[in-house]
């Protein structure tokens, strides 16, 4: 049994709050300049928002495979456009990821009605390229078309859906995520979550949904909507207070 | 600042609140550079937004956290294998228990929060979980299981080099 007191426990994690150089002056210098730059930056984003229209139109030049990210939260990315073409197949339209106190979902919708159900699969590597099929990946490797990523610390795995480019594409230039946490108060608890979208590789479309709560298969769902429009991924938190 | 009486929360806040709320958010995240920005950017924004806010100690909390968060998980989300993991940048102060320090770094970022928040801002529950997300029984959970975890951790059985403790 634990021998030390909670309030020696207590006393101890105080300890750890070092005590701060920074004088109250320089603290509200550095603060008055973020409020002069906000203020800076306001005034000329109309004209920024118009410079990037044009510029935008003669700058689309991305490798095919090559992950586009969409960033929920307050990292307010968007989707890299893509070249691809998307013929009548299906494609990826949008991504809202949300967080909840009792776990995640992750929304995929297509532009088109999608066939088949999505199954389960062990691995990305034992999946099937004529299936549309999704996994989980553990934080210390994340396949994600080829490359392998991890997380560190606290980060969570990801859930990982695997679709065949016959039935599905992706076409990021006719697309923006929709910002998803735009309704809450800035001083709402976020999670994030992030997804990224790329292939085709080995046969597939990934869209891999990372960092929304403990990807283990058992606490994740993926089901079609009754529109068979979108791809819902429902991620479980184990417990409370473990997402 | 341009308001005489936010310039005196805001001068308050900055004596009594922003050293503690620095030191736990770099506790959290693990790196002290990102916490005062998450801090002086949160000030920022509640300083434009100062007529909205009603308690000014807990919004920056709560903003300076999403802010830190969110930073953090940039920081670590896509490290390719290839790369050196990062290093944590919360220097270690003499009276420091590194055990102790290593066991809040080990703990899952919610018990994490909720166990600085706790024990070092005194921050009761219900505010607690207004600045988390977390349902009060969220945080009693998140609260108990942190504290086994600590507890445990620097008992003298599992950790003989704890006896100062």
């Amino acid at each position: 049994m634990p021998l030390i007191s909670e309030d020696q426990l207590e006393s101890e994690l105080r300890k750890l709050v070092i005590a701060h150089d920074r004088s109250p002056m320089a603290v509200e210098a550095d603060v008055q300049r973020r409020v002069d730059r906000s203020r800076r930056r306001r005034r000329v984003a109309p004209w920024t928002a118009i410079a990037a229209m044009s510029l935008g139109a003669a700058l689309v030049v991305v490798s095919r495979d090559q992950p586009a990210e969409v960033i929920a939260a307050d990292d307010g990315a968007a989707f890299t456009p893509s070249p691809d073409s998307t013929g009548d197949l299906p494609t990826v339209d949008q991504i809202e990821i949300r967080t909840t106190r009792s776990g995640a979902q992750a929304i995929v919708t297509f532009t088109d009605v999608l066939t088949g159900q999505p199954t389960f699969t062990a691995s990305i590597d034992s999946a099937s390229p004529d299936l549309m099929q999704y996994t989980t990946q553990e934080r210390s490797a994340v396949q994600v078309c080829g490359s392998v990523h991890t997380f560190n610390e606290d980060g969570f795995g990801s859930v990982d859906l695997l679709l065949p480019e016959s039935q599905v594409r992706w076409d990021m230039s006719m697309t923006q995520p929709r910002p998803v946490y735009d309704d809450i108060d800035e001083s709402s608890p976020i999670r994030g979550g992030k997804a990224v979208v790329c292939g085709p590789h080995a046969g597939f479309v990934q869209v891999s949904l990372w960092d929304l709560a403990p990807a283990e298969a058992s606490q994740v769902s993926v089901t079609l909507s009754d529109d068979r429009r979108s791809l819902v991924v429902s991620v479980a938190c184990p417990a409370p207070g473990d997402c | 600042m341009e308001s005489s009486v936010p310039q005196t929360a805001f001068h308050d806040f900055l004596v009594t609140d922003y050293p503690r709320i620095v030191g736990v958010v770099a506790l959290t995240t693990g790196s002290r550079m990102a916490a005062e920005d998450a801090v002086h950017e949160a000030l920022a924004r509640a300083w434009e937004r100062r007529n909205d806010i009603e308690y000014l100690n807990r919004w920056v909390l709560a903003v300076a956290l999403n802010l830190a968060r969110s930073r953090w998980r940039r920081l670590r989300r896509e490290v390719l294998q290839k790369d050196p993991p990062d290093q944590p940048s919360v220097p270690a102060p003499e009276a420091m228990s590194p055990q102790l320090l290593n066991a809040v770094r080990e703990l899952p970022a919610r018990q994490r929060e909720v166990v600085l928040l706790h024990y070092v801002l005194d921050k009761p529950i219900r505010e607690i979980a207004q600045v988390t997300g977390l349902t009060e029984g969220g945080v009693k959970h998140a609260l108990f299981r942190a504290r086994q975890s600590l507890l445990n951790r620097l008992s003298p059985t599992e950790a003989p080099d704890a006896a100062h403790l």
